[in-house]
């Protein structure tokens, strides 16, 4: 395989973005986190309120992505079979046929997430985790890039099950989008007052040149030093007081691989502190487990996030005395 | 004069002695091979162009093609010397030996002047002397006078190590391959101890460079002493190897001491009259006779004594090195309370050490907390520059050097580098202070993250654009507050 160059990556990015935000009004970090996600071959859990444009970002980028697409409406009644396929009795053949399920797709769109129970989620794990689905004894290989695009809804609790430890490990990033401001709000309401433009948004890639650019990608340039903060950030975690669980190594390979995207994404082929601490708080945040005393107080994990990034050194340059 | 413009030379004839040493013995290994005499100039001029180009041209954007090319330009014409016959591969593995060896020795003198850039973040009268200062150590990296070190021991023990081999296998040497092998390992020896002190020389003259120190003319020349006294250990190492190329081998010289040593002892024995009655055949030659009643050998017994004085001092030194060892492991720095023998032992063991760290340039010193510190011990850093002038200093010679100037000065002008702070972040608040440079600033980080963070180096016209930058930077934040 031909490497691309690092420049081809911030094309791709910035010709992404244009698309996506033919439809997403505002949200460029999220957009670029997004596509660092996408690059860094990792799967993405998007967490709001209902209304905000989850699903929309998710279908968008899965458009403009140009790949094999499919979305699983999550529900309690969902079965792993429902997810992963199933083997039905072809008549014809005189024999069981595998028919595939959603997951068997390039970018996989699992709508509200919580809603499915524990035993429907876990179905999932095997494909983000290994990239390979296994029905009834044979394991199917997925066509890469794949990516799962979960959504998820904070606020309601009735009717749904909070994702298991393992399952939120294996989600790349985590991404809140907020409620828009003021003036994107108002371009929303202008640019959707006739017809919605996600339904004249077009593929602007293909599988292929992702998969060319996920590779391009991990021949960033990572300097031993930014290593070393990365790995004393994430120990940092594991030794906080007000942490139960703190962030697992594959948190800080995922750490080091969106940092290695962003960083391609800005036109660099040498990542900087200022991209680990940018992809931190959605990296890291959703991995850790706080105390319960900690959350009846109100703190939550992205804080205690901030609150590391602002207390580990950066050792810019470890011969200067820093200030407190 | 800066030594560093000899001291490839110096590395090439090291790296062509040392292959071209190992090239001898594999001919007296390989059967049917033999070190044709044309390789010697083949090997100088790879080791010598290896050298002085990665001293002063080699950087990391040197295209691995243009590597391979310069190293074939070297292999080519073996083809053609050795009339494609088997030898080429040992051959070609020679000369590819003495051209990475010479390049390793080249790039660690780049290296040194490189790693010289920190010493601009200091004042002038801030510089020390030490070890630390001296052997550059503490920038992320090992000391590069080490290397010298390190690669001058296991060379040397290689030699020996070879010369024993050879020795014990029994090969039948001509003159001339003696001649060879003990000039090619004189030559090996010689090379790397000129090589260590040059190095040590280097970097004392970059320090004396930024510490703009006056230096006396006589220094040179106590220099060039202590250099012939290395090289006389050096040769006495070499022949008293255990090989008998040189005429002071320890196979010569051990029989006459021993006869000589024998001579004395038996003094009396010899003296004796011919017709006494003591069984002199009963012991056999060498044979001790006991002292006479008639004739009492009183210094026989001195001798006797002096000798297990002797053996037992040394036991007991031995005894105490081996207790001090195991009390200063053990107990680490608890050693406060120590009374008695174990004090002592613990003395002896620390005089020892620091013989021993003196003679080997601290090659094995303990490790610090401060490895590196150009400022007098106890003293605040912020003191220290808060009492001396920024104009004094030497100007910053790299790009990083110029960032860490800015952090100072923009420390003195209240704009604080926390821990927490990459340089992007404290780009951005210094671009708030500032008013010509706002815009040079993110320019100049820019830079600066590259050549911090990234996998080549700038060309020097990007460099010195860059560092123009800066110095304006460091220029606008001196004059800081100054206006107002």
């Amino acid at each position: 395989m031909i490497q691309l160059p690092i420049s081809s990556v911030q094309k791709f990015g910035q010709k992404m973005k244009e698309n996506i935000s033919r439809v997403i009004v505002g949200k460029e970090m999220e957009i670029k986190i997004l596509l660092a996600a996408l690059l860094s071959g990792g799967h993405v859990l998007l967490e709001d309120v209902p209304g905000v444009g989850k699903t929309i970002l998710a279908r968008s980028l899965a458009i403009s992505f140009g790949g094999t697409f499919s979305r699983i409406q999550c529900t309690p009644d969902l079965l792993p079979s429902d997810i992963t396929g199933v083997s039905v009795y072809d008549q014809k053949l005189n024999d069981f046929v595998f028919r595939p399920g959603p997951v068997l797709a390039q970018i996989v769109l699992a709508d509200e997430i919580n809603r499915a129970t524990p035993r429907t989620q876990s179905s999932l794990l095997e494909a983000m985790g290994e990239g390979q689905v296994t029905v009834d004894g044979v394991t199917y290989q997925l066509e890469q890039p794949f990516l799962v695009l979960a959504t998820q809804n904070p606020i309601e609790y009735e009717g749904t099950f909070p994702l298991p430890e393992a399952q939120l490990d294996r989600f790349l990033v985590r991404l809140d989008l907020g409620y828009p401001s003021l003036e994107e709000e108002d371009r929303l309401l202008h640019r959707l007052q006739k017809k919605h433009p996600i339904h004249e948004l077009t593929a602007c890639t293909d599988p292929t040149q992702v998969a060319e650019l996920q590779n391009a990608v991990t021949e960033v340039f990572v300097e031993d030093s930014v290593r070393d903060y990365i790995v004393r950030l994430v120990q940092s975690t594991r030794t906080h007081s007000q942490v139960r669980l703190g962030v697992s190594p594959r948190g800080s390979l995922f750490l080091l691989r969106a940092s290695q995207a962003w960083a391609a994404l800005s036109g660099r082929d040498f990542i900087l502190p200022d991209d680990v601490k940018k992809m931190a708080v959605p990296v890291l945040a959703h991995r850790l487990r706080l105390k319960t005393r900690t959350e009846l107080r109100g703190i939550s994990a992205a804080g205690i996030i901030e609150e590391l990034l602002a207390a580990v050194a950066v050792k810019a340059e470890p011969k200067i005395e820093t200030d407190l | 004069m800066m030594i560093k413009r000899f001291l490839p030379f110096g590395a090439a004839l090291a790296s062509f002695c040392l292959v071209s040493l190992t090239g001898q013995y594999a001919a007296l290994f390989v059967q049917g091979w033999s070190f044709s005499s044309w390789l010697y100039p083949l090997l100088f001029t790879a080791a010598l162009e290896s050298s002085y180009f990665a001293a002063y041209f080699l950087t990391p954007q040197v295209p691995l093609l243009g590597r391979v090319l310069e190293l074939s330009l070297f292999l080519s014409p073996l083809y053609f010397l050795s009339a494609g016959s088997k030898a080429l591969a040992v051959e070609s593995l020679l000369v590819g030996g003495a051209w990475l060896l010479a390049r390793g020795y080249g790039r660690q003198f780049a290296e040194m002047e490189i790693k010289s850039a920190y010493l601009s973040d200091y004042p002038p009268s801030a510089i020390n002397w030490e070890y630390e200062s001296l052997e550059s150590k503490g920038y992320g990296a090992g000391p590069a006078v080490e290397y010298f070190w390190r690669r001058f021991f296991a060379f040397g023990s290689g030699a020996v190590v070879l010369a024993i081999i050879a020795e014990r296998s029994n090969f039948v040497l001509d003159s001339l391959t003696r001649v060879r092998l003990g000039v090619l390992t004189t030559g090996s020896l010689f090379c790397l101890l000129v090589l260590q002190t040059g190095a040590y020389l280097f970097r004392l003259q970059i320090l004396w460079e930024y510490a703009q120190a006056k230096i006396q003319p006589g220094l040179s020349r106590i220099w060039l002493k202590s250099l012939s006294v290395f090289l006389v250990v050096a040769l006495l190492a070499v022949n008293a190897a255990p090989v008998n190329y040189s005429p002071f081998s320890l196979e010569k010289i051990g029989p006459r001491l021993a006869g000589f040593l024998q001579r004395i002892l038996e003094g009396p024995a010899l003296k004796r009259e011919a017709g006494s009655d003591f069984p002199a055949a009963a012991g056999g030659p060498g044979f001790l006779p006991p002292p006479s009643e008639a004739e009492p050998s009183w210094w026989i017994a001195v001798i006797l004594l002096i000798y297990l004085l002797s053996a037992g001092g040394i036991v007991l030194i031995f005894f105490l090195i081996l207790l001090g060892f195991l009390i200063v492991e053990f107990s680490k720095k608890e050693l406060g309370g120590l009374r008695g023998l174990p004090k002592l032992a613990v003395r002896v063991f620390k005089a020892l050490k620091r013989v021993w760290q003196k003679l080997t340039g601290a090659a094995w010193a303990e490790p610090e907390e401060n490895v590196f510190s150009p400022r007098p011990a106890g003293v605040k850093e912020e003191f220290l520059f808060s009492r001396l002038r920024f104009s004094s200093w030497p100007e910053p010679r790299n790009i990083r050097a110029q960032f860490r100037r800015m952090v100072r000065l923009g420390r003195k002008k209240g704009v604080s580098f926390r821990a927490d702070h990459t340089a992007g972040e404290y780009g951005f608040c210094l671009q708030k202070k500032l008013k010509e440079g706002k815009n040079n600033i993110a320019l100049f980080i820019a830079g600066y993250h590259r050549v911090r963070y990234g996998r080549d180096r700038l060309g020097p016209n990007e460099q010195s654009k860059i560092m123009a930058l800066g110095s304006d930077l460091i220029k606008e934040i001196k004059n800081l507050g100054k206006e107002e």
